[in-house]
Parts: C-alpha cells; structure tokens; sequence
C-alpha cells in the first residue's frame, strides 16, 4: 500500500535509523506525483522547508538543472556561503568556463547542511529519472555525506533503480475502497466518492480532479451525480468537450497555444494572424475557465492532459497548419531550432531538406554535450531522410556521434534501422556506415565485424595512413588499442585511444592499459568516469567494465567487492578467462597460506602478446615451482614494462624459494615495494606472511574496530591523526554532523569515551580502510 | 490499467482524424517550409564549434 503516511518514518528526525531517501516508483498514471504532493505537504506539516522540482524531457540535457531548480530559491544562504555560494550560482547561470565536478558537490553539500541548519530540509523530485544525470550525481554524493543532517530526499520515479534510496515505495492503483475512503474524507458524500473512485480507475490523482470538477450540491450528495467519463474515449471525450464548451475560435486558438512548446505568447499571436485568426483576446475564455494560466509574456497549460486534449482539437492537417505557422515566426539565426522542430510537426513525410536541418541541430546538441538530445535528433533526422543516400550519410554521422557520446545502446538502436551490425548486411552500404556499425557491433558483442575493402578500414595501420573517412579511423583505431590492451602494450594502447581519451566508451580500454602500466589509480578514476560503460552491463563492453573494475579493486586490496564478479551466459569466453582469474587472484589474497599452484587459473590469459607470455611462465613456475621461469617472467615483464606483473612474478619466486627454506626477506621487499609503487595493497598480507617468521602470531585484528563501515573507519582514522571533527570533515568531504553522527557510533561501537583513548585503540590492530 | 495513459493519447488521436480542418489548405504552404540561409550557417558554425565538456569527474 503506498500510501505518503510511509514517509512519517522519515520525519522522525529523532530516530538515526530513518530512512532519508524515500523513492516513490510505479507505471505511468498510478499516482506518483499525487503521493510526493502529499507527501511534501505532510513534511511541511512537520516543520520542513520544502524544495520541489521535477523532471522533464526537454531539459535531461542540462546540465545541473534540476540541482538550479531546487537551491536557487535559496539565495539569501547561497549568498552567505561566500566562495562556494558563488561556484554554485556560476554553474546555474551557465557562465563557468568549466565545470569543477568536485567543486560543485562540495559547493552542494554546504549548501544543503546550512539550509537545513535553519529548518529541516525536505527535497521532492517528481520523475526523477528525467533529472539531468549531473544533478543526480552531485545530488547522491551531497546526501551520502549529510547522513547525521535534518535533510528529507523523496522522489518519484518510473523505475525502482532511478536513484539510490533507504526505502523505496512501490505505487500501484489503489484498490477502489481506498480511493472511496480518502475521498469520503476530504468531505465528499459517500455516493460521488464510489462514482469519483471507480472513474479514477485507482489513480489517486485522478479521483481527486474528477471530485474538484463536481458542483457543491453533487459533493454533498444532495444532487445526482452524472456517469463519469471512464478512461480512455470517454475522458478524451469529456476534456474535449469542455474545451469545445469554449467556442470554435477560442479552441483553434487554444490547438496553436498547445503546439508552441515554449507558451510564447508573442509567437502565438504571431501564428495566429498567419492563419487569419482573430488575436490572443480569444483565449481570455479558456483563462478564466482555468484551461490555460497566462503570466507576463508566457501561456501554460497546467493541466498536461488538456494541453493534449486541446492540441487535438483539430485535424492533423491543422495541426500540421499550426506548427507551420508558427515555425514561420522564427526567423532569427539563433531561433533555427525552433524553427526546425515546427517544421518537423509541420511535416506530412519524408524530406531530406529537414533531415538535414535536423542533423545540424542534433550536431550542435552534441557539441553542447547533451547526448541523449543529440541521439533523438539525428534518430529523427534518420526516420525524415527521404533518399536512401542522405539516410545513409546521416545514418552514418548519428552512429559516429552517438558512439562518441558514449550512448552505446541508443547506437545499437540507430544500427537496428539497417537491420544490426550484426546481421550480415553491411555489404552495399557505403564504407563510413560500415565502419559505424561494424564498430557498434563490436563494441556490443566483442565479436569482429567483417568490413570490405581491408585496406581502408580494417587493416589501417597508422595515423595519417588511413584511408576512408573518420568512421573508418575510429574502428581501426579502437582495434588497434583494445588489441594492444590485451597483449599489454600500453603505450600503444594508449597512443592509439588518446590520452587521455576523447570517448567516454575508450576509458574501459584506457584503464586496462593504464594498469597494465602501474598506474592503478590514474586507472581507478578513468573507470569512474566510464558511465558510459557502466550504463551497459549486458553488452559486451559493459562486461568489460565489470572484469575491469573488479580486477582493480582488487588491486586496491577490496577483495570483497571482486568477489561479487559475476558474468552472464552469453559472456565472451577471452572474458570469462580474465574473470577466472580475477576471481582465482582474489581467492589467493583472501588467504595468505593458500599455495598459488592450487590456483592455476589466476594466471589465465588466452590472449597474445607479451602480457600472455609473462602469465604463461608465472603459471608453469609456480605450479612446477621453478625459479628459472619466474626469473624468466620477471625479465620478460620488466623488459616490456609490465611493473604489477613483475612485482606479482617477484612475490612468486619468493614464495617458491621460501619453501625451500630460504631467506626470501630482500625479495619479498622489493616485491613490495615495487606494487606499492603501483598501488596495489591486495598482496599486503602475503608479502607479510612470508617476511614474518613462521611461529610469529598473525596482526591482532580488533573485532570491534572490524565492526565499523567504512564511512565510521575512515572518521576513526581521520580523528586518530588528531584531527578536529571540522578538519575531518573537511578532508572526507563530509558535513560536520556527520562527523559527529559517525563519531557517536564510533564511541558506542568500540566502547571508548574519548579521541585519545580512540587514537590508542586504532593503533593497535585495526585494519585500513580499503584493506579490510 | 496501466495503459489507460495511451489509451486517452490513442482516443484523442483517434477523434482529431474526423475533427474540423480550418487550415488544411495552409498545411503543405511551401513557403517557409525550410531553414533560411542565415539560420543553416548558424547551425553549421554552431557544430563546428569545439565541444563543451560534461561534468567529468567523481573524485570523492
């Protein structure tokens, strides 16, 4: 039952358990935005200032709109923020020449501590899976980090996965004695309320407008109450018919107000004397019926579903009249785009003229860095091209720019108009659509596509000697780097990508070579920006990113979260190799007294290349334990400039040699130090066993000390140093009274009173954070 | 249920196929049908602009 009473939990500021984002999720037209309405209503009862925005299609694409929509209205506080105040106002205007991503989710998370300081704080997001993805970013990093502040987060959402939440509420038509009972409530006779909630079809919100539309005799019950519209036909019929209530010239009037997106009332009248009709004085009906709200220059509909009813008001041949008429009134340069989308709703077929414009506007769509507008705008330039070679030449520009984006799955839905990348039928298409889809299709399946003619695509070897056109030089040099990946030769992996690389989906391949460099974090934080990847975990290089991201924490020492490695069925077997041993290397570090020749699969490469040949002698000298190989390894890694490969060999040789009885304390150090130099901690505890003498007893571990999370042991840690719970605050990017939250924890959980008896406490056996 | 959105979309399209057609003879109107010379080198230029950066990194 979803019922906005949930969210009382979340009210209870006095309880530290409370969930503090609550996410409201359902299928369209189950009363979701109804919900976060009272929801936030009951919030405000309870004291909170609310802060509201919603999601919207239109503005998915920019950047920190949504955050823009729920703190500008707190200017007086972003004022006295001073320096972070200013970094967030700069942002919200679009005047930074850059955008600083750490600077604006600390900018935030100051911003929302010092709103909620004054009162608690609640921020409701309607469909927040349209927010622009840089508002959910900063938004998700800010609450992480302001869990001890008054701060209510609810939103709503079409999916449960939208955004991260405490307690997520699914939303399904509510049975008709619910909706009978709340509206019996708010005062509605008994008999109208059955007639209301069986209309409404379970939606809350429905039920609610349609009781708003009775007389004050028929919500008394003291006088019939007519069939309501049921949904479907007749609730078109019955919105329409109060539209038509209005007159015929007020509802052509009120068809072109509905096809000028942006309300401009001065474009509207414009249109309105292109079809010869009278001026805008015509809406004043549908104004004072509440149809339409007019302020200042701007018309809106606040109800959608009437802006649907009116806008269908007429013929489609009209309507196409309409936005004919009013992409007329755009004539200036920078108006074009608007131009272009009423020519587009002007549009009775096929027309390579606008499917031209419309790839110019995608075109700019992409400079901006508005990816998913861009997709859709060349996906409609496509659909528009009317000869087969403009949709070709169009076709082929979309991929190349939605790939560049990093929109990989709207790529493969572009390439399903040819009929798939992978579906044999490239011949006869031009060789830079070729190119496009057989480097979607890779990217997707891991599998080669077949393109003609090698010598201009496939087997370009080198910058400058490529022929085709830009599409062919990508797939070749995409081929190129994940090649040169896989055998570890960074460096040309990485010359052939870019350093650091222009596509968001070359940061997979850029951080296997950067690892496979040493450069384990330069690694990490590539693989944290690969969004792009990380959005497609059922394709292929999703997977990637999977392996990838799980070998490098492992690296990191987080054996835990390599550990939940996973592959689907379908996986490409070189990946389920590289998985394999991932998760064998994880065992390995799991259990320092786990002889390496039991896991074989840990040096697991079936690829080519010198990064193969050193894993093959690791594996034949650990499992025959012959020093000769390893030391063969160890050169053949130091020669290629492989360091974690040879630091790991180096710890093997050690391993062997101990055995034997030998000190093995040199090597073992060197070992060390050299994956050390690469940030790898995963070994830590194997290169200690083997530098302590056998009967030595194992590091005291604290077990409560193993008992805090991560957030409590990096505060622990940070107030040990002897820092100020303001100082580690400021080094953990948390707010002071998260501090001290986790500080209280802290002391309950490893019963200590003080810092000094904490800093004593954490110096004597507690594990490290990322080595736990 | 769940589809009862669509449906509404589906009936009011449905009815605006034998709705009144003022402007039917102004909807094929050549003139104006296209981007002017000025605004096609707007957009062009625009493209051909180097591209701004999205909000990158996520180094906390």
């Amino acid at each position: 039952m979803a019922d906005p009473a949930d969210v009382g939990a979340a009210l209870d500021l006095s309880d530290p358990t409370r969930p503090r984002r609550v996410l409201c999720h359902g299928p369209r037209g189950a009363g979701k935005t109804w919900w976060l309405a009272a929801a936030a209503k009951q919030a405000e009862h309870h004291g909170f200032t609310v802060a509201r925005t919603a999601g919207r299609a239109s503005d998915r694409d920019l950047p920190l709109g949504a955050l823009a929509g729920l703190l500008l209205p707190f200017g007086a506080e972003l004022d006295r923020l001073g320096s972070h105040g200013e970094v967030l106002r700069r942002v919200f205007a679009f005047t930074a020449d850059s955008t600083d991503a750490v600077g604006v989710k600390v900018a935030t998370l100051k911003a929302l501590s010092a709103i909620a300081d004054r009162a608690p704080l609640c921020l409701a997001i309607d469909d927040i899976e349209l927010v622009d993805t840089s508002s959910r970013e900063v938004l998700d990093a800010a609450l992480a980090r302001t869990t001890a502040d008054p701060i209510l987060f609810l939103a709503t959402s079409a999916s449960p996965g939208a955004f991260p939440a405490d307690s997520v509420v699914r939303l399904d038509p509510l049975p008709l004695s619910e909706i009978r009972a709340m509206l019996v409530e708010r005062g509605i006779a008994a008999g109208a309320s059955e007639r209301c909630a069986v209309a409404s079809a379970g939606n809350p919100g429905v039920a609610v407008a349609m009781a708003d539309g009775l007389s004050d005799a028929q919500r008394a019950g003291t006088a019939p109450v007519p069939d309501l519209p049921r949904l479907g036909g007749e609730l078109a019929d019955e919105l329409q018919s109060r539209l038509r209530a209005l007159g015929e010239t007020s509802c052509r009037a009120l068809v072109v107000a509905a096809a000028a997106d942006g309300g401009d009332l001065g474009a509207i009248g414009a249109a309105l004397g292109r079809l010869g009709e009278p001026g805008l004085e015509v809406l004043e009906a549908a104004e004072e019926a509440g149809v339409v709200e007019i302020v200042g220059t701007r018309l809106a509909f606040p109800d959608p579903w009437m802006r649907h009813a009116a806008y269908h008001l007429l013929a489609p041949a009209s309507r196409r009249a309409a936005h004919r008429a009013l992409a007329a009134g755009f004539t200036e340069a920078h108006e074009a785009a608007s131009r272009v989308w009423h020519l587009v709703g002007a549009a009775s077929g096929p027309s390579d003229s606008l499917a031209e414009s419309l790839a110019l506007v995608a075109a700019d769509a992409a400079r901006r860095g508005a990816v998913s507008t861009s997709a859709h705008t060349y996906e409609r330039a496509v659909e528009f091209a009317a000869s087969p070679a403009v949709r070709d030449s169009l076709l082929s520009t979309a991929l190349r720019s939605v790939i560049d984006g990093g929109d990989l799955a709207h790529a493969l839905r572009l390439a399903d108009i040819v009929g798939g990348p992978i579906a044999g039928t490239l011949s006869g298409l031009p060789l830079e659509l070729q190119c496009a889809l057989a480097d979607v299709g890779e990217l997707a399946t891991g599998r080669t596509v077949a393109v003609p003619n090698p010598t201009r695509a496939d087997s370009a070897p080198k910058e400058g000697d490529e022929g085709g056109g830009p599409n062919a030089r990508r797939l070749a040099s995409r081929r190129r780097g994940w090649t040169a990946a896989a055998a570890g030769d960074h460096r040309r992996a990485i010359a052939a990508v870019g350093d650091p690389p222009a596509a968001p989906l070359d940061l997979v391949v850029w951080a296997v070579a950067s690892r496979h460099a040493g450069r384990t974090r330069e690694a990490r934080e590539a693989l944290a920006r690969a969004d792009a990847a990380a959005r497609v975990p059922w394709l292929h290089l999703g997977q990637w990113y999977g392996v990838v991201d799980a070998d490098l924490e492992l690296l990191a020492g987080r054996q835990a979260d390599a550990s939940a490695l996973t592959l689907p069925v379908g996986a490409a077997p070189a990946l389920r190799t590289q998985a394999s041993s991932v998760l064998a290397r994880a065992r390995l570090m799991a259990d320092p007294s786990l002889d390496p020749a039991a896991e074989p699969t840990a040096w697991a490469d079936d690829g080519e290349g010198v990064l193969a040949e050193v894993r093959g002698l690791v594996r034949a000298g650990v499992a025959m334990a012959d020093t000769d190989l390893l030391e063969q390894a160890i050169s053949l890694a130091d020669k290629a400039r492989l360091p974690i490969e040879a630091g790991e060999a180096r710890l093997w040789r050690a391993t062997v040699e101990a055995t034997r009885g030998n000190d093995v304390s040199d090597a073992v150090r060197l070992a060390h130090a050299t994956l050390q130099r690469c940030g790898v901690r995963g070994w830590d505890a194997r290169c200690a066993a083997l530098l302590a003498p056998a009967p030595s007893a194992p590091r005291l571990v604290d077990p409560a000390i193993t008992g805090l999370s991560q957030s409590e042991l990096r505060v622990a840690e940070a107030v040990a140093e002897g820092l100020t719970n303001r100082e580690a605050a400021a080094k953990l990017y948390l707010s002071v009274k998260t501090v001290d939250f986790h500080l209280q924890q802290i002391y309950r959980k490893l019963a200590v009173r003080s810092r000094t008896e904490l800093a004593v406490r954490m110096t004597t056996g507690a594990p490290t954070v990322g080595n736990r | 249920m769940s589809d009862w959105w669509q449906e509404v979309e589906r009936a009011l399209q449905e009815r605006s196929e034998g709705a009144p057609d003022p402007w039917a003879h102004l909807a094929d109107d050549p003139e104006g049908a296209e981007l002017t010379a000025e605004q096609k080198a707007f957009l062009q230029q625009l493209a051909d602009q180097p591209g701004i950066g999205r909000l990158g990194g996520d180094d906390d």
